[in-house]
Parts: C-alpha cells; structure tokens; sequence
C-alpha cells in the first residue's frame, strides 16, 4: 500500500471474491490482494517485491480468456493491468503499441476517429476484452482466415521477467522503431501462449493493416460437413477472401430461441459459413462474389444459394453481432451464465472427422452441439472450438460440463487437433502425448527465467 | 395477431423461425381476418404458415392445405420480403403455385409487417 497508494491495492472480500472466478467451469480460488499499477515502474515495484517473498503473481488483463487462465490457484497478488490503457499509433509503419487494459472495443474507437486508414482484426468476443491479452494468448480473430493466430500480429513485445528486469523484444531491442520481430533471435515465443507464466508483457506492438473501403459478408447454409469443407478448402486457396469462418446450426437457432430446448429439423442445415471480402472498389467486389458463388454453382444439393448478410441485418438489426466484431455473443450467455469450451487448433484433413465427431460427443452429454470454426492462414490449418453455454451455479450441471470437455478433449487430441488458451486441469492431459524434449526444453525455459515459480502457478501444469 | 408455432419453437428449422421472429416483432398489431395457408420453400427448408381467426400458425414442411406456395432461395425470399418488390417473381427467382389471390392476401400482411417498426 505504502508503494501504489491505497487506490490502488484491495484486500477487501468483495474485491478479491470477483478476481477468484470466471465464467467457465474451473474452480474458484481467491487471491491475497489485488493490485491495479498504472506504470511500467509500477509493475516493476510489484514484481521485485512478489520475488523477494515468493508470492505467486497473476496478470490479469480483463480475465474473459475462456480457460481460468487468470483464476489464483495458489492466491497471491493479482497484477489487473486494466489501468495500463496507453495506444500509440506508428501510421507509416503501419503498427500499434499498446498497453494490456486496451479493450477492443476502446481500440476500434481509437483507431476509427484517429486512423481510418488502418485496421487491427477483432475476435468473436465481446469488445470489452484485452487486444493485447488476445494476441499473447495466440487468439484467432476475423482476419485470422488471412493472417493465422493473433500471436502472428505481434511485432515485438515489452515484458517484466519475475525478477524485475524489463526486456523490448524484437527489432525494437536494437531499433527507435517496432518496425518487425525480425532479425533477431526471436524472444517473443517465450511470453506467447505462456499464460503469463514467465513475465508480464506490460506492451505489445501490432501490426495494422490498410483498411479497404469496399467490403461484403455472404452467408451460406450447407447441409453436410463435408459439403462445408469442400467450400472452406476451395475459397481458401481462392486467396480471394479475408474471413472463411462459421458456426453449427445450434447458433443460428439460439439467435432466435433465446430459451428452450433446441433440436436439429430434418431439413435444417448443418453448418452457416460465412465469408467476408473486401476490396479497392465496387469492381473488385463483384469480381469476388462472382468466384464465391462460381464455386457453389457445382454443389447446388448440399449447399444453399450465398445469402448477403446485409438483408439477414435489414430483417433483423441485432443479426449485426455475426458481421461486426468486436461483437457480444450474448444470446449463447444467455443459457445460465456460464459458458466454456474446448477450442483447438489443427489439421485441414481432420476437420470433417472433427466436426462430426465433437458434436456426437456434445450430444451424448445432452448439450446441443455448438461449433465455431474458422479457415486459418489461408487453409494451412482449421479451428474446432466447442462451446458449451450452461448454468454456472448449477453444481450438477458443472460436474457433466467437466466431464463432457474432457472426453472433447481426449477426442480432438486424437484427431491432431490442439488445444488453446488450455486451462490448467488439461494441461497435464496435453504434455502425456507431447514429444519428450519439447516438455524437457518447455520445463528448462520455465526453471531458467522463472526459478521461484511466481508467475501464475499451476498454468501449463508447470 | 398471435403467432403460435404447431410444435415446439425449439423443433422449428431455421427458415420457420426467421418467419416466427419477423411476425413476433413486427406483426403483433396486424388483423387478419382471411382463413387461408401459405407454404414457403427457401432451398431445402419448408415452412407452412396457417393465418386462421386472426392466429398465425407455423409448421415445418410443406402442408396438404396450403392455397398457395412460394419457392426460391432463402437469399431471394428476405430480399423479396424486405424489399416486398415483384421483381424478383418477374425473374423467375421466386416461383409461385396454387392461388395468387392468397399470394396477394399474404403480400399484403408481409408489407403490414415490413412497414412496422
């Protein structure tokens, strides 16, 4: 208290009780205190302090990661970086650096009113969540379909190591300027999908892309898996579009059924792809839709007609949460609060065993089958990620939720398909198949920069 | 005008519940006072809307009592319907069989439903 003042530190029940939980299944487990620094030197005080008396650290950035990733497991100080909000924008280079409490929906705001020209990718996730959190923990966004996991956006990174030294990675290292990770040895993998178990990144320099003026959503319903691999595949290598992505059928009705029990009609379609492109002009527009609908014209029996999104939103305003983004899936919330899944990442030619295989297992645990996906780094490699909304005080129903991911689980890491964003209960499930000298050198890395073992214990299970 | 599904809401197909979501928003205050049934086929889905005594009744597939079916994409049925325009029946794009005059009674509700907010 004597170091940040008192608005800035909390040991006060209530306080500590809203950092020991998230949305998702794992179990709560209260911090000691919870400390908000608004400085890099602030972050700084804290950390040497936490290694001096080895009291576990737990960045937490807004804590909507989906996996308990920023739950205490061992109490200790909880670094909420929500106050750390700084943006800067670098427009000829063409990157951002920003602070961990920047959201996305206070970055679309910035860069709209100060730089139209230029664009970040957003998640499907509702815009109060952590732009750099998303890209540390390897997210995937809308223009993953293009550019691959959020990791691939980061430039360089600005990180606080467990005993207070404070390291630039990237070309900033050497350089005035973020201008790119390369050429040096690349360092930013050490805090990348680390779940701050070895620093706190306090920057992150991403990469914006040129915003294009013309852009248009199409819809389509397939009446099989394999009918909608066959399109992800063929407009992926189109190199055409920027979003090849989509849900189950299960989204589309909890749209419009907000309660209730769901099933399949025999004539419902099995999974809604949708595709986003934009361009330099009307023209070029025309020219992408012609190829999109080109393709489909051969599979006229598994696949419906390209519907535009806009007349989906003209018919109904709110359907703008599937086409603008950062959006709030608040309609899958709406089923009890708690919401939780397997995502993963994997093999194109495991997808449609996958797909089909994950929503068996959904159905058995009687959750209607829920699936995202999306195309990723033009078709190098799918998303499977398994949603299950459900009653979060429900004791009864968070013991079948266990049960049912991790069977989800078990089923993807046989198909090549792995996880991300794990939380802890699956990390040991994930190292029993990984290759030996991986966890060897995983464990080394760990030991050599975080000793005490400080930086958010039990994440990873190391 | 009430709007019922015939079974439960969470059987409907998509098609049938886009229909249920329009009439529930925005057709509540409509009268109808004509008994009559339209099927709508949008690709593979079918819906059966019953307008009797002032309820609108929605079932999944094509019913043996309907006066009139529309058929098209899904795409060409809410353009047609946000836009209430003939073009796309001009086009060939939406087909239509049985009654047109039960075609124009359901138009006629369809701008009703479209013009309020």
């Amino acid at each position: 208290m004597n170091l940040l003042g008192k608005d800035k530190v909390s040991i006060a029940p209530d306080v500590l009780y809203i950092y020991s939980s998230d949305m998702t299944e794992n179990e709560p487990s209260a911090p000691d205190v919870v400390v908000l620094p608004e400085s890099l030197q602030e972050v700084v005080e804290i950390v040497k302090i936490a290694n001096e008396f080895k009291i576990p650290l737990i960045p937490f950035a807004t804590g909507n990661n989906v996996g308990g990733l920023t739950i205490p497991e061992r109490g200790g100080i909880v670094v909420d970086m929500k106050r750390m909000k700084k943006i800067e924008v670098d427009e000829e280079e063409m990157y951002m650096v920003v602070e961990p409490g920047v959201t996305f929906g206070e970055l679309k705001a910035y860069l709209d009113k100060n730089y139209p020209s230029l664009i970040y990718s957003y998640p499907l996730a509702p815009p109060y969540t952590s732009v750099l959190a998303n890209a540390i923990l390897d997210g995937l966004n809308n223009l993953s379909t293009r550019y691959g996991a959020m990791s691939e956006w980061i430039q360089g990174l600005e990180v606080v190591l467990p005993d207070g030294t404070v390291a630039k990675i990237g070309g900033k290292a050497v350089s005035a300027s973020w201008f790119s990770r390369a050429p040096l040895p690349d360092l930013c993998g050490l805090f990348i999908s680390w779940q701050g178990t070895t620093g706190i990144v306090t920057k992150g320099a991403l990469m914006l892309i040129p915003s294009l003026p013309f852009k248009k959503r199409f819809l389509i319903l397939t009446y099989t898996y394999s009918s909608a691999y066959n399109l992800i595949m063929k407009y992926s290598r189109m190199r055409a579009f920027d979003e090849i992505a989509g849900f189950s059928w299960v989204a589309g009705k909890m749209f419009f059924l907000r309660e209730g029990k769901i099933e399949k009609s025999s004539d419902d379609p099995e999974f809604m792809l949708f595709v986003e492109m934009s361009g330099n002009s009307e023209e070029e527009i025309k020219v992408k839709e012609k190829l999109l609908k080109g393709v489909i014209k051969n599979l006229k029996e598994e696949v419906e007609e390209p519907l535009d999104v806009e007349l989906m939103v003209k018919a109904f305003p709110e359907y703008s949460k599937f086409s603008e983004f950062p959006t709030t899936l608040d309609f899958l919330l709406d089923r009890g609060g708690g919401l939780t899944w397997v995502g993963s990442y994997g093999p194109n030619k495991k997808w449609i065993e996958g797909a089909e295989g994950g929503s068996k297992i959904l159905e058995k645990y009687e959750f209607p089958p829920l699936l995202v996906s999306r195309s990723m780094k033009e078709g190098h490699y799918q998303v499977l990620r398994f949603i299950i909304p459900f009653k979060r005080y429900d004791v009864e129903e968070k013991k079948i939720v266990r049960e049912c991911l991790k069977e989800l689980a078990q089923f993807l890491l046989d198909k090549g398909y792995v996880p991300y964003k794990m939380p802890s209960w699956l990390a040991p499930i994930v190292w029993e198949r990984a290759d030996r000298g991986y966890l060897e050198l995983l464990k080394k890395m760990k030991m050599a920069i975080d000793p005490s073992g400080i930086m958010n214990p039990r994440k990873l299970g190391l | 005008m009430e709007v019922i599904p015939h079974q439960e809401a969470g059987n409907l197909n998509i098609l049938s519940l886009i229909i249920r979501e329009l009439f529930l928003k925005k057709g509540m205050h409509i009268d109808v006072n004509k008994n009559f049934s339209v099927g709508i086929k949008a690709g593979k889905m079918a819906s059966t809307l019953h307008f009797k005594k002032g309820v609108l009744e929605i079932k999944n597939g094509i019913s043996n009592e309907i006066n009139c079916l529309i058929e098209g994409s899904l795409g060409t049925f809410l353009s047609f319907t946000s836009k209430t325009s003939l073009l796309p029946f001009f086009k060939g794009e939406l087909k239509i069989r049985g009654n047109p005059v039960t075609l124009f009674h359901f138009l006629k509700i369809i701008r009703s439903v479209l013009r309020s907010k």
